[in-house]
């Protein structure tokens, strides 16, 4: 007797690793280029448990979220692994900080890349959560039942801002010192409380030794550890909740990747004229008031694996690629060292702050640092408690959209205007004439 | 196409039957899931018990059953259906009659005795046996009447001894007439044996002559004497064939003929068949085991005319322009241009008919198209007390379709005696119907490792071409190692494992639509009428995901249980 077929030792050998005690202690789901591997993977690995095994086709069209909350998940990621390197060369101290920065650019390995690639990550969240706000708020996915994860993502705004403002002062140098000067005065302006506050923050009432030592404690503590927990939050209702709003028609291409993307079984059955019919049994009706409440039919999804994980990568690649170009091409400013006694004109808060600081200039402090600001933020903070109809569309929004869209507007043009059209004692200068503006 | 079952409607037993593809297909309604999965859990005994339990010839089957179950196998939309008659076979070397401790007997348990009917049987062949063995446990007196030397019909006679050797025949038979069947072989009813005497001598007669004549196509030179049928040749030892053999038919009987003829000695065998190749009927090992010994299969092809001076010595033959007329009936046509090929002998295996014409002459009769007695779909005929089975019931089929119909038609025997209070024996089915889901409770929960996809259908082992050649009664092919049955058999798709919901435990959080690697679940909100899940059952392998990925165990698997 022959047994025809007989496998070849490469392929005999493969499969005994490949069901051997230990790889299948190790690697539970070998196989992912089949339907059931991939569920299996993604139901079954801790990292991709963050995903649902399948998402809507639409979430891989970029325009469905333009990416940015990822960005923004992929710039902290960057920024504590840049931070920890720059940890290890960082004393908070006042007599060293500084010392410390010098030595960054001359002494230690790839110091000034890691400190600049460091700052632009800082930089460009802020600008990538503030961006990720207005697309959630475009598409209006604070809606129901996503209005708690909105608010958690204004936690998470506050907390980037807080993590900006803090580690702006660690330099110790004149720009530092100045920008926090300016942006804790503000906390100053809080009634009753303000003075209080401030020296909560700054541990005496100027900025000093305590100052910086609370600083830095906050930057690489406490915020680190605030913003984990929220962040975890936040990813597992964008998870929970069905991870896209589902608000644009996929095309064409993305059909086709679906497509692609299915298992030969289902593609088969459902193309397949000759096949017998398929058999669909009605598993049961639930009508308990406890069911979550929304549909979900499997016609246009996606496996994550690989579909949405390949486009993350390749986000999280670029992004990475961006800032480290940036840290390269641009140097992050550091100058001379702290002095208490002589004030650079113009002192400048972060840019982020700058336009209260252009508000300051035009009404009492105490409208224009505290109630403004605070105004802004319980104003988006009621938002998806307000705004209740289902209707999603921006068109349908109009009016909503337009206000909130007059409102970022303002934002937007006093922050240029503090930012580049203001020179020494906050006087009206024209950036091309001489530019009083440090990142 | 959908074909849907509603949650409020009822039918569901039905449907559950219909979802178990391997079993609703067989004929007789073996469940070939359930030994499937017997044999993968290592249980042989179970296994050769479950096989048994509706069919009285399994080790017969194991080795030439034509397998219905695995043309309907859903694991055909994977790669290809799971090897269920060679697992059979594996079932069988465990507990079959060719071993020493055979389980046979185990299915019936102590045979009832007589109740005062008697039934006689005209016919030994499968459709007679399998009605005796069910009318006889049923408490009836049993008389089988066999022309041949032999019991078995086409099984013996028809079927090639290198498929089906004789000693497993043999062994299967005897356990059969051992639960006390009476047999008188060597009698030709009409003329060893009167009809009158047989209706005299019992309370009913069953006649399961079968269509053991071979037809030939109406072609020139289809009576000349190098032109034999398949099943004459098959049947008589002494017909030799003279290369170059052609075997006109694409079925089962041609493979076989071709096959022996080839042992016989000729040289050259080919096979012409009308099918398309993927349209041939025969098991796919069936065609390579005859490629292998040589034989040639020409498909798409017809005969046109079968020609030669004194001798045979050529056939025309044509293209094949389509096989069906518009009505859908077989009725190849042919084209125009003809290729000459050199012929010694040619036999015919396209189609049989009856030679039992007892009944020609009644004026109520009208025969059927094979020339046998008209019945209805239980058997009954328009001649009291005179029941047809097997291949004379329904014309020329598988063994597995001859089986069935004796005991469909045992069963209306019975229940007619019943009536006519001459039997009164309490109705005993020879198998109970399974009547309502119970969970598994995790037990033989189908969790598939991610590769059972990747599990190829196990090759047969098949002896080599020479040796078979040699020894022409030498079986063919081999018995699976219990191991590759075992990997084989891990192939199953378990479509007899339930997917159920209770669903006052759901949420409708639909976390099993997400995680299921088929997207067969869906759920739909049915506007203030609830959530409705469904389940797509056709592209469903059971893997278990979203039993496992219930949060509040509403999901769960579930069989079917007597």
């Amino acid at each position: 007797m022959t047994a025809p077929n007989a496998e070849g030792i490469s392929t005999r050998l493969r499969r005994a690793v490949r069901e051997s005690t230990l790889y299948r202690s190790i690697v539970r789901t070998p196989h992912f280029d089949s339907p059931l591997g991939r569920a299996q993977r993604a139901f079954g690995n801790v990292f991709l448990h963050v995903y649902p095994v399948r998402v809507p086709d639409t979430l891989l069209r970029v325009r469905s979220t333009w990416r940015l909350g990822f960005i923004s998940t992929v710039l902290f990621g960057i920024l504590l692994v840049t931070g920890t390197y720059l940890m290890f060369f960082y004393t908070p101290a006042v007599t060293m900080a500084y010392g410390d920065m010098q030595r960054l650019r001359s002494q230690v390995g790839f110091g000034q890349l890691i400190r600049n690639t460091h700052r632009w990550s800082a930089h460009l969240m802020v600008l990538a959560v503030v961006l990720h706000m207005a697309r959630v708020f475009w598409h209006g996915a604070y809606k129901s039942p996503r209005e708690f994860n909105w608010v958690i993502g204004l936690a998470l705004l506050v907390i980037t801002l807080a993590y900006s403002f803090t580690g702006y002062l660690l330099p110790w140098d004149q720009l530092a010192y100045w920008a926090v000067t300016v942006g804790s005065d503000l906390v100053h302006y809080v009634p009753v409380i303000g003075g209080w506050l401030r020296s909560l923050l700054l541990g005496g009432v100027t900025i000093g030794q305590s100052a910086l030592l609370r600083f830095y404690v906050l930057h690489i503590a406490v915020l680190t550890a605030m913003f984990g927990v929220v962040l975890s939050v936040h990813l597992w209702r964008v998870r929970k909740d069905g991870f896209a709003p589902g608000t644009i028609a996929p095309r064409g291409r993305d059909r086709e990747v679906r497509i692609e993307g299915q298992d030969q079984m289902s593609r088969e059955t459902t193309l397949d004229e000759t096949s017998p019919p398929r058999r669909v049994r009605e598993l049961g009706r639930v009508t308990s008031s406890s069911a979550a409440t929304h549909e979900r039919t499997p016609t246009n999804e996606v496996f994550t694996w690989p579909h949405l994980l390949v486009r993350h990568q390749v986000v999280a690649l670029l992004t990475t690629c961006v800032v480290i170009a940036m840290g390269v091409l641009f140097e992050a400013p550091l100058r001379e060292h702290a002095n208490v006694n002589y004030t650079p004109e113009p002192a400048k808060a972060p840019w982020y702050f700058v336009g209260i600081q252009e508000l300051l200039a035009h009404f009492d402090p105490v409208v224009s640092g505290v109630l403004a600001p605070a105004a802004l933020f319980v104003i988006l903070a009621a938002l998806p408690y307000v705004d209740r109809d289902p209707a999603w569309e921006p068109q349908a929004r109009r009016p909503l959209v337009a206000t909130i869209g007059m409102v970022a507007l303002v934002a937007l043009a006093l922050t240029v205007i503090g930012a580049f059209f203001r020179g020494p004692g906050w006087a009206f200068v024209l950036p091309w004439e001489h530019l009083y503006f440090e990142p | 196409m959908i074909a849907r079952l509603n949650a409020d409607a009822s039918g569901e037993a039905e449907w559950f039957a219909a979802t178990i593809s391997c079993n609703a297909a067989c004929p007789v309604g073996t469940d070939a899931a359930g030994y499937v999965q017997a044999i993968e859990a290592g249980d042989f005994d179970l296994a050769y018990d479950l096989a048994r339990a509706h069919n009285p010839f399994p080790s017969v089957c194991g080795r030439i059953c034509s397998a219905p179950c695995e043309k309907a196998c859903r694991r055909a939309v994977v790669d290809a259906p799971v090897a269920i008659r060679a697992l059979k076979r594996v079932a069988t070397s465990h507990g079959g009659v060719e071993t020493t401790k055979s389980r046979w007997s185990l299915a019936h348990g102590e045979v009832p005795p007589t109740r005062g009917a008697s039934v006689g049987i005209i016919g030994g062949g499968p459709a007679g046996l399998a009605a005796a063995y069910a009318l006889r446990l049923r408490g009836c007196a049993v008389a089988v009447y066999e022309r041949d030397a032999e019991l078995g019909g086409m099984l013996r006679y028809g079927i090639p001894a290198f498929r089906l050797p004789r000693d497993v025949l043999d062994a299967e038979i005897a356990a059969l007439v051992a639960t006390g069947i009476g047999v008188r072989t060597g009698c030709t009813v009409g003329v060893d044996i009167s009809y009158d005497t047989l209706m005299a001598g019992h309370d009913a007669l069953l006649v399961t002559a079968g269509c053991s004549t071979g037809r030939r196509l109406p072609i020139p030179g289809a009576d000349r004497a190098e032109v034999t049928t398949a099943v004459a040749m098959l049947r008589d030892v002494a017909v030799v064939v003279a290369s170059p053999v052609v075997v006109i038919g694409g079925g089962s009987v041609a493979f076989d003929a071709a096959r022996t003829a080839r042992r016989r000695g000729a040289a050259s065998v080919t096979i012409v068949a009308p099918e398309s190749r993927s349209a041939l009927t025969v098991p796919v090992e069936e065609l390579h085991d005859a490629e292998q010994e040589g034989i040639v299969v020409r498909t798409g092809i017809g005969v046109r005319e079968i020609g030669g001076l004194d001798m045979v010595t050529h056939v025309l033959l044509s293209f094949v322009r389509s096989l069906r007329d518009s009505q859908g009936r077989f009725r190849p046509e042919l084209d125009e241009a003809r290729e000459v090929m050199p012929a010694g002998a040619v036999i015919f295996a396209v189609g049989q008919y009856t030679d039992d014409h007892s009944f020609d002459g009644i004026p109520s009769v009208v025969p059927t198209p094979w020339g046998g007695l008209p019945s209805d779909a239980r058997g009954r005929t328009p001649i009291a007390r005179i029941y047809v089975a097997g291949d004379l019931q329904s014309g020329p089929g598988d063994l597995i379709d001859a089986i069935a119909s004796g005991q469909r038609v045992a069963e209306t025997i019975a229940s007619d005696l019943e009536a006519r209070r001459m039997l009164t024996a309490p109705a005993r089915l020879p198998m109970a119907e399974p009547t309502q889901l119970a969970s598994t409770q995790g037990v033989g929960g189908s969790r598939y490792r991610s590769d059972y996809d990747r599990i190829r259908r196990q090759a047969l082992p098949v002896i080599d071409a020479e040796s078979r050649l040699c020894d022409g009664d030498r079986e063919v092919e081999g018995l699976l190692t219990a191991a590759a049955a075992r990997r084989e058999a891990t192939r199953c798709l378990r479509c007899n494992t339930h997917i159920v919901l209770d669903a006052a435990r759901c949420i409708a959080c639909a976390l099993c639509v997400d995680v299921c690697p088929f997207s067969c679940l869906s759920l739909h909100d049915e506007q203030g009428r609830g959530f409705m899940l469904s389940l797509d059952e056709t592209a469903c392998v059971r893997c278990g995901l979203c039993v496992d990925r219930c949060p509040t165990s509403a999901l769960d698997f579930a069989r079917s249980v007597s």
